[in-house]
């Protein structure tokens, strides 16, 4: 009897995590809907916070889900595979770059340049924008 | 027949110059690599790469953020970033280069397709090391195109893959790069 009880405890163990490893290894990437930003900021003081000092900027953003308030200042829809919504004052040499979640192109959501927005997204970092991905429209 | 035949050649010269001068760039260049073993294939896509191509001084230069690299599975991008390529430590990988090919006449004409020679150096996880690829660049509808593929070895880049993935992580890994649409930088 204590022999089976132990078997069948031991066959339920084994049985969780060999589900628990299979759901992890097959585990999709979050989509960003579900996730909180961790901070707030406006489009233009974080382009400057890049500019003037990059790793710092990055230490604080790198990899962090942001949500990030500013000004449509351009919309490049790269024949409707890559849906990019740039943010920030249209003067400054550099935007912050929003590839939008793959969702938003089928939606066919009308953005329009000059009206405020916020979006939240993943920091990769810096090359001639701050970069960020998988972008949705809070 | 002076006058017209100085005006051509001035037209010549000046048209030759514009191609001349280019400076071509994209920020949405793709980046993918594959690494296959017998038990696990790997892929990721990077859709933002910055590309910037010097007609007038035969040089090509990239750079990609590390963190926009998407794979199809959340755990392999974890460990991607986390364990192989630190990309809190070393967020980009750039690469300079110059064509070994001198010739880009073909940038005015429509509808061609070359091959050239590229040389330069990959920075990647710290490291830089020389690499050498042919690229193909196209000219269609008034745009134009490259491409290239290589391959590297995690090992020249001092990216260690723990024994116990040994049998899922390949040490060569094939880097597809595709700049489409590059547009003239003013």
């Amino acid at each position: 009897m204590n022999k089976r009880i132990v078997l069948i405890t031991l066959l339920i163990i084994l049985c969780s995590v060999g589900i628990y490893i299979y759901k992890e290894y097959n585990r999709k990437p979050a989509s960003l809907n579900n996730l909180p930003a961790v901070l707030n900021i406006n489009a233009d003081t974080l382009i400057s916070q890049f500019a003037l000092n990059e790793a710092e900027a990055n230490k604080k953003y790198l990899g962090k889900v942001i949500s990030v308030k500013g000004f449509i200042n351009k919309i490049d829809n790269q024949q409707d595979t890559l849906l990019t919504i740039l943010l920030g004052d249209s003067l400054l040499s550099s935007s912050v770059s929003c590839l939008m979640d793959t969702g938003y192109i089928k939606l066919k959501k009308v953005f329009t340049p000059g009206t405020q927005i916020t979006i939240k997204g993943i920091c990769t970092g810096y090359l001639m924008d701050v970069e960020l991905n998988r972008c949705v429209v809070e | 027949m002076k006058k017209h035949s100085s005006v051509l050649l001035f037209l010549l010269f000046f048209s030759v110059t514009l191609v001349a001068q280019k400076k071509l760039f994209t920020k949405t260049g793709t980046i993918t690599f594959n690494s296959k073993t017998s038990i696990e294939k790997i892929q990721a896509v990077n859709k933002k790469v910055l590309a910037v191509l010097d007609v007038a001084n035969n040089k090509i230069e990239f750079a990609v953020l590390i963190k926009g690299f998407e794979f199809e599975k959340a755990l392999m991008q974890e460990h991607f970033n986390e364990n192989y390529l630190e990309s809190d430590k070393f967020p980009k990988a750039t690469f300079k280069g110059k064509f070994d090919d001198t010739n880009f006449t073909i940038l005015a004409e429509e509808n061609k397709t070359v091959t050239v020679n590229i040389s330069g150096s990959l920075t990647l996880h710290g490291v830089t090391k020389p690499v050498t690829a042919k690229a193909l660049i196209t000219t269609k509808n008034k745009t134009v195109s490259a491409a290239s593929s290589f391959t590297i070895l995690l090992s020249d880049y001092s990216i260690k893959i723990p024994a116990v993935n040994k049998n899922n992580v390949n040490n060569q890994v094939q880097i597809n790069i595709n700049l489409a649409n590059l547009q003239e930088m003013k």
